[in-house]
């Protein structure tokens, strides 16, 4: 079932993605590598400028992240990148793509509890001793992408777009 | 990620690069760990060579960072450029650790 058996897929060269509109993997730490190389070449081949790529990266991976932590507490279940509208979609300079997952509803630009935000930009604040890092992924997020979020039937799904 | 250390007059350098993300980022805590039980309290992280960081990487640093001083120590960087300067910024790390334009101003600092 899981396609994924090459976890050292490192090195695979970019240009063995450009076709490729979707992937779905295991959601697991080892399928970062491969989910992040196609995002990659994705945000290439839209012509996002230099400084706006490594956005892609990190928001990738920390949206990955708490999929492989939180999503699947019991059993092991899938994510799925894909690029939105492939084709006909962004005007040149603008990446739009999906994050989809199969488990516990979670909306991560929607903090359940109201005085997380405040606590978040409070805590940004804070000194070295005080200062705790929970959160920090989501609010890079909300900081470095254009996000939105929906529970389409079982699945979540979180829609990220980078660029003008 | 990689680590080069060296001690430079009071301070251990530590030159980072590649990515510092959730899949290496532990390495950069154990660095720290090292000098800090071989005596070397005061770390100077050069990040010039690192080309990412996520909050894997923030969380590595903090921890460091935290335990360097409860050692009576510190942990300073400089170099940082693109993605990494445009995340210490917007994580509020910038203003929470000292941060130096060049290694020269961060070995100056008393």
């Amino acid at each position: 079932m899981p396609p994924a058996q090459d976890n050292k897929a490192t090195g695979t060269p970019a240009t063995a993605s450009s076709g490729q509109n979707r992937l779905r993997l295991p959601a697991h730490q080892e399928s970062l590598p491969r989910l992040r190389e196609l995002a990659l070449a994705w945000a290439h081949q839209a012509g996002l400028p230099n400084d706006v790529e490594p956005r892609v990266d990190l928001v990738l991976e920390e949206m990955l992240m708490n999929i492989f932590h939180y999503a699947y507490p019991s059993e092991l279940g899938d994510v799925e990148l894909a690029l939105l509208s492939p084709g006909q979609g962004d005007s040149p300079g603008r990446l739009s793509l999906t994050l989809t997952d199969w488990g516990v509803p979670f909306d991560p630009l929607a903090p359940e509890d109201p005085g997380l935000e405040a606590g978040l930009e409070a805590n940004l604040d804070a000194d070295l001793d005080d200062r705790a890092l929970g959160g920090m992924g989501l609010f890079l997020l909300r900081t470095l992408a254009k996000a939105s979020y929906a529970r389409l039937g079982d699945a979540n799904v979180l829609t990220l777009t980078f660029g003008a | 990620m990689e680590c080069k250390g060296s001690k430079q007059g009071a301070f251990f350098v530590l030159e980072v690069s590649g990515r510092m993300d959730a899949l290496t980022s532990q390495g950069f805590e154990t660095e720290c760990m090292n000098c800090l039980e071989a005596g070397d309290t005061r770390v100077v992280a050069d990040l010039g060579g690192l080309e990412y960081i996520s909050s894997a990487g923030l969380r590595s640093i903090l921890s460091a960072a935290k335990k360097l001083k409860a050692g009576g120590g510190d942990l300073a960087f400089c170099g940082l450029s693109g993605i990494v300067a445009e995340v210490f910024t917007v994580s509020g790390f910038a203003k929470l650790l000292p941060v130096y334009a060049t290694r020269e101003e961060a070995l100056a600092r008393s």
